[in-house]
């Protein structure tokens, strides 16, 4: 018997690794660690490198390349970065960034004021999604400093410009070559070559300004596929690994040069509805979320990695996630009386219920591949689903094709996994997802008083009232049953004892920084 | 009869094979009743339960019973091979008979044709088929069918040109058969042992094939029970629920060696009869 066992064993890692090759067709000969060159594996989303082109700034930032005029610190504080300080007016509209000097490019250009005014009017014609996050009515220079002037009175303008979008890049070099060569920012490693889905080369920048880089070449290496970036972990390919779940902790058990980290992270998941579909109506979008037990798929499927989703904003940030009201909480039973009553039946007993003027309703179900989760979610939410007769349909495609089935609005449901508080506040988050004519909202949600209330928020400064309005527009949000919260997922970083300096921030826009080395 | 039973009784090989190929078919074709649980209802509190009484091969992440879901995994597997062979055999069969037989334009069409599709790597060229029709499992069938027809076109065009020169063809075409009845009576009897054994040892691979696309995501979609689609699913798991992979693997493993087994012993069997 236990023969047997082990040739199925054998078999089945056989079948594997022939689909693995198949898979990815480029598998080079393990990377060799030598001292001063750290092999990270990550999962990336990312088909060129430019800052301004969709969210790609991110992956700029988390390799080291890209820095913004601030940052987060690790408790989600903003700190001077290439701006040494900044205040704003009295009348709230005024902000002035003193420019860090004796900063250089890692072309050896000098950092100026007038370079960083053009970069950041640069990432605002480029990408529509940064004025979601302030609207500039002047960016002028004064000596050296920086004067942003806003139309209405803005809060979140420092923790706005620390998002990758704002990165600093010499717009004085050739810009057209970011998306291919890199960009040519500020950070402590510079781009050496790049291949989208397969690697990036990173180079220690000469030029850095805050001290020496203690690494001469870092290699990320793109592993998409989580079992694969975990085995290339034990085996020592890559020293660091990003987004491993639960599942691996027990892998990684009797590994003891393999240490990790987690964070109870601000990142949710949640799917979209379009209400340009069948899910215009909003009993559906009620019973839907009636029928998903999401309690069982944070705890049980998750193994605990996430918490259990309702609201927009997790409750690992304070607004207010205990005190809200949600009406559609797990309850199968109710979620078929609702369907009943809104005219739903099964009329060609299928087991699936028919729209009340008697078509078929197949909802399609898109997510991505290089979050494991996310498919246990959809699988979760499809099993889920059958049993109040609902159909659901999965497509599974790659981050790059989700993004353009979000921009041209095809889907019924469409799975998101994003930082909540990307600006340090949840505003920027709410307008660009439920702002009825935010670039992002391609759902079709529009409730008019939530657009009132987040362009409230947007003039408020005082932290009391901007909760209130948080909390707020997250229960008419949730009211209106305009999209379903997954969870909240808790964030894992594993990696060699060899490397030093790591760190999880909670705004994850830094993974390779100049902390990070060897011991 | 009596013949037959001999045979079987002396050709252990093609016995056991059979007899294996059978019980294959009955799980199959009684699927339903066999299953202790139905394949699709999800148990999520039993998520990844190691294999016991009850579950007697474990759960999958969502809680379905694995057993269930592999016994019903014989028909996506199984139906989808058997069809697609059929095509393939037949399509391919037909086109090369007609390439062997006229020769001239329409065997150059149809050669041509066949070289291209040669000139890809199979499963990459499946995989780009699957890709543009859209990942479901009659598309990977239609895929693997647009590339492996080839073989069986060339196949039967070089048997045909070897029955075109010898004396009974040359005979009937004196006594002015219709191309309709030579092709039917005097090639296709001819050439139909050599192809039938190529489509037997075929079954194993092509089988595989299939699985391999839903591996890939190509094939089969969740949350259908298929075995190369479960495999997939278990791959994460395979430290900690080791049973996802082995079984599923387990079971393509036995119905594989059991379509090669039988492939073997047809194609031994028919050689010694010629």
């Amino acid at each position: 018997m236990k023969k047997w066992v082990n040739r199925g064993i054998a078999a089945a890692l056989l079948i594997m690794g022939i689909g693995g090759l198949a898979g990815c067709g480029n598998e080079k000969e393990a990377a060799k660690s030598d001292e001063k060159n750290v092999t990270i594996g990550v999962t990336s989303f990312a088909d060129t490198l430019e800052p301004t082109e969709q969210y790609f700034g991110w992956v700029v930032s988390r390799y080291g390349v890209g820095e913004n005029l601030v940052r987060f610190d690790k408790d989600g504080k903003i700190e001077p970065c290439l701006s040494e300080e900044w205040f704003v007016s009295d009348d709230e509209l005024t902000w002035s960034f003193t420019i860090r000097e004796d900063v250089k490019f890692s072309n050896g250009n000098e950092m100026t004021p007038e370079i960083v005014k053009a970069s950041l009017e640069r990432s605002f014609k480029l990408n529509s999604r940064g004025e979601t996050f302030f609207k500039p009515e002047s960016i002028e220079v004064k000596d050296n400093q920086l004067v942003i002037k806003t139309e209405k009175p803005s809060a979140v303008v420092p923790g706005s410009l620390a998002d990758p979008l704002f990165l600093i890049v010499d717009t004085t070099a050739d810009t057209d070559t970011f998306a291919k060569d890199g960009p040519i920012c500020t950070g402590p490693y510079a781009v050496k070559k790049f291949n989208p889905t397969e690697d990036c080369e990173l180079v220690k920048n000469e030029h850095y300004w805050d001290g020496e880089v203690p690494l001469d070449t870092v290699t990320m290496k793109c592993i998409d596929d989580q079992a694969t970036r975990s085995m290339a972990l034990q085996n020592g390919e890559i020293q660091v690994a990003y987004n491993l779940k639960t599942e691996n902790l027990e892998e990684f058990k009797k590994q003891d040069d393999i240490k990790n980290m987690k964070l109870e992270s601000l990142r949710s998941t949640y799917s979209f509805m379009n209400q340009n579909g069948p899910l215009k109506d909003l009993k559906l979008r009620q019973a839907l979320i009636r029928g998903l037990d999401r309690e069982t798929y944070t705890k049980k499927l998750l193994k605990g990695g996430a918490t259990p989703g309702k609201a927009p904003i997790p409750p690992t940030l304070d607004f207010g996630f205990d005190e809200l009201k949600d009406e559609n909480a797990y309850d199968p039973a109710s979620a078929k009386k609702i369907l009943a009553e809104a005219g739903f039946k099964d009329t060609d007993d299928d087991g699936f219920v028919e729209m009340p003027d008697g078509k078929p309703l197949e909802l399609e179900f898109v997510i991505y591949t290089s979050r494991e989760e996310l498919n246990i979610y959809a699988q979760a939410a499809q099993a889920n689903l059958k049993d109040i007769g609902i159909n659901v349909k999965l497509n599974t495609v790659s981050y790059e094709t989700l993004l353009d089935m979000r921009d041209s609005g095809s889907f019924d449901m469409l799975i998101w996994n994003v930082l909540v508080a990307n600006t340090g506040d949840p505003e920027n988050y709410l307008r660009e997802n439920w702002y009825s004519s935010s670039p992002s909202n391609q759902a079709g949600y529009k409730n008019e008083k939530v657009d009132k209330l987040i362009d409230e928020l947007a003039v408020t400064f005082e932290e009391d009232k901007r909760r209130d309005l948080d909390i707020e527009i997250q229960q008419l949000i949730m009211d209106d049953a305009a999209t379903v919260f997954f969870g909240y997922e808790t964030t894992y970083l594993f990696y060699s004892d060899q490397v030093t300096g790591l760190e999880l921030y909670p705004m994850d826009y830094y993974w390779l920084t100049k902390d990070v080395k060897f011991k | 009869m009596k013949r037959r039973l001999a045979l079987l009784k002396t050709n252990r090989q093609l016995t056991i094979s059979l007899v294996l190929l059978i019980i294959i078919l009955l799980v199959a074709v009684f699927a339903e009743q066999l299953a202790p649980f139905d394949p699709l209802s999800a148990d999520m509190n039993k998520s990844l339960t190691a294999p016991n009484s009850l579950n007697k091969f474990g759960t999958d992440k969502l809680g379905r019973d694995l057993l269930s879901r592999i016994i019903f995994g014989t028909r996506a597997s199984l139906g989808s091979t058997v069809i697609m062979v059929g095509i393939i055999f037949i399509l391919g069969t037909f086109l090369g008979i007609l390439a062997g037989f006229f020769g001239g334009w329409v065997d150059h069409v149809i050669m041509r044709l066949a070289d291209m599709m040669i000139s890809f790597p199979g499963l990459v060229l499946a995989i780009a088929i699957a890709g543009v029709l859209g990942p479901n499992l009659v598309n990977a069938v239609i895929a693997i069918t647009a590339v492996s027809w080839t073989k069986y076109a060339r196949l039967s065009r070089s048997l045909v040109l070897r029955i075109n020169e010898s004396l009974f063809m040359k005979a009937a075409l004196v006594t002015g058969t219709s191309n309709r009845r030579l092709m039917s009576h005097y090639i296709l009897p001819n050439i139909f042992p050599p192809m039938l054994i190529t489509a037997m040892t075929d079954m194993g691979t092509l089988m595989l094939e299939i699985a391999a696309l839903s591996f890939l995501g190509f094939g089969a979609q969740a949350p259908a029970p298929e075995w190369g689609l479960m495999l997939n699913e278990g791959r994460t798991y395979l430290t900690t629920a080791p049973w996802l992979m082995i079984y599923p693997g387990l079971a393509m493993v036995i119905v594989v060696v059991t379509f090669n087994l039988l492939g073997d012993s047809v194609s031994d069997l028919l050689d010694t009869q010629n």
